[in-house]
């Protein structure tokens, strides 16, 4: 009885990690910088259901993404066609970037991990 | 038979709720506020606050009180949101994160705190009381020095400028509303934050649940009695334990909650106020230090707020100040949770007469007793 019992606790602490562990993998946070060199025009990037953001030519915006891949959508001033891109991030990177210039559609970008001077000791 | 209304003892099992209930109710003209204002408020403060008034439930059906010692409870859900806001996990995983990581060390405090109380039994909520204080000691120990310095912190969000400790108000930015806004329904003019509603819900099934099982009704015997417990067999320590052990978790999983609704976190003070809060909501809802059941919850938590929305604008109109109105509010507050244990006091007191008459001369004695501690309580 006492077996079955610890191996019964056993379970149940695996399982409580295991949520604990999916909770982090799927919720960790990141601060995505991109990055839209000059001479490609103004774009118009969608992540998920979050609100367009415009980046100018030349510019950069900050945005928070939450888990491990994010697709988005970008929408260029300048008439080409409009893409979507998967962007891969690594889980315990706090601050990655990507840079918008020669990207193609369905292309799987990987974040490069950016040392973080405002939040980071 | 038909049993008569007794005005005089409804008056007197529930003389808190009916102060409460007038002065909202005078409140509520004063501050000029539109009803349909103080119904926005008051269902977004019910989805923030109902949770953690519940913790208190269960350690008075098992006869211990308030449980003061919900503090420690709220702190371990605390330290939970500070990992996860630290590790930067957002949206409704860093709850499910900071529960996780809260209620193993609200399990672990919850079991010191009964075991102490077990050992200080007939004074439990003072002892609570003190054990509340004693944890806020050992919290800023831990957040103040361990922190940062033996437990790293990785983001400036939560650690102070100097490199240790964490710092007096976090912003939870990362799992502000997560719960309230997962299922959020518009309906007319309010916002109903479903899912919050729904976990309400689950937790009052599980209440209800709970008090009909096995555990439960030996709570409720060891609450009415504790010899005549231990005589049935009933482990008395050990079911007491286990009701503070729930309620610290409860506590801790409400301060979650709670926390998430605010969307900011004053890291050394939010505890204390979330204690002294559900103390005043469950007593103004009608319980008393000895009965509470799910509808002093929902009572209390609504007359408490209505209090609070109403006030500042009613002391701004009266006494031409809007913190007047606060203070005044903070000011009944206090005063509703020690009018109710001196009601309790004076009870126990009056109970005890009767019992001791009735053991020295039989009923003639007793209604003697009744009518002398109706006097002493008339003066």
């Amino acid at each position: 009885v006492n077996l079955r019992k610890t191996v019964a606790r056993g379970i149940l602490a695996v399982i409580y990690l295991g949520i604990g562990v999916l909770a982090f993998v799927y919720g960790r946070g990141h601060h995505l910088f991109i990055d839209n060199p000059s001479g490609s025009g103004a774009v118009t990037a969608s992540i998920g259901s979050g609100k367009p953001l415009t980046i100018k030519d030349g510019g950069m915006r900050l945005i928070k993404v939450k888990g491990q891949e994010e697709t988005i959508h970008l929408v260029f001033a300048d008439g080409r066609q409009p893409l979507d891109i998967r962007v891969s991030i690594p889980i315990l990177a706090d601050t990655v970037g990507i840079n918008l210039s020669g990207l193609q559609a369905g292309a799987q970008v990987e974040a490069i991990p950016l040392p973080d001077s405002t939040e980071e000791h | 038979m038909k049993v008569k209304f007794d005005v005089k003892k409804f008056l007197s099992d529930n003389i808190v709720t009916i102060i409460f209930l007038t002065l909202t109710i005078i409140a509520i003209p004063f501050s000029k506020l539109s009803l349909v204002y103080i119904a926005s408020n008051l269902i977004d403060r019910f989805a923030r606050s109902a949770f953690l008034v519940f913790a208190l439930i269960l350690p008075i059906v098992a006869g211990m009180g308030i449980n003061f010692a919900m503090v420690l409870g709220a702190t371990a859900g605390q330290i939970g949101l500070i990992f996860a806001v630290d590790w930067n996990v957002m949206g409704i995983q860093g709850l499910i994160l900071a529960s996780l990581i809260g209620l193993p060390i609200s399990v672990g405090l919850g079991w010191f705190c009964g075991y102490i109380l077990n050992k200080a039994k007939g004074r439990e909520m003072v002892t609570g009381f003190i054990l509340g204080y004693f944890m806020d000691g050992i919290y800023q120990f831990f957040g103040l020095y361990l922190m940062g310095w033996l437990i790293p912190i990785r983001t400036a969000v939560v650690g102070q400028v100097k490199g240790t400790g964490v710092r007096n108000t976090l912003a939870l930015d990362s799992v502000r509303g997560a719960l309230d806004r997962l299922v959020s329904v518009p309906l007319g003019p309010f916002n109903v934050p479903v899912m919050t509603f729904l976990v309400i819900a689950i937790l009052c099934l599980f209440i209800v649940w709970f008090r009909k099982t096995k555990l439960g009704q030996d709570m409720r015997a060891v609450g009415q009695d504790q010899g005549v417990a231990h005589a049935a067999g009933i482990a008395v320590d050990r079911t007491r334990i286990i009701a503070i052990i729930i309620s610290t978790m409860l506590a801790c999983l409400g301060q979650v909650v709670y926390l998430q609704n605010l969307g900011n976190m004053f890291t050394y003070t939010s505890q204390r106020q979330a204690g002294y809060f559900a103390a005043a909501a469950i007593l103004v809802g009608g319980a008393s230090v000895a009965r509470a059941n799910i509808a002093n919850v929902f009572i209390g938590v609504f007359l408490v707020h209505a209090l609070y929305i109403t006030m500042p604008l009613a002391g701004k109109e009266i006494f031409s100040s809007a913190m007047i109105g606060q203070y005044m509010s903070d000011f009944i507050n206090y005063a509703i949770i020690s009018l109710a244990l001196v009601l309790h006091a004076w009870k126990n007191k009056q109970n005890a007469d009767r019992a001791r008459a009735g053991l020295r001369g039989g009923a003639e004695s007793a209604a003697l007793a009744d009518r002398n501690a109706a006097a002493g309580g008339s003066k």
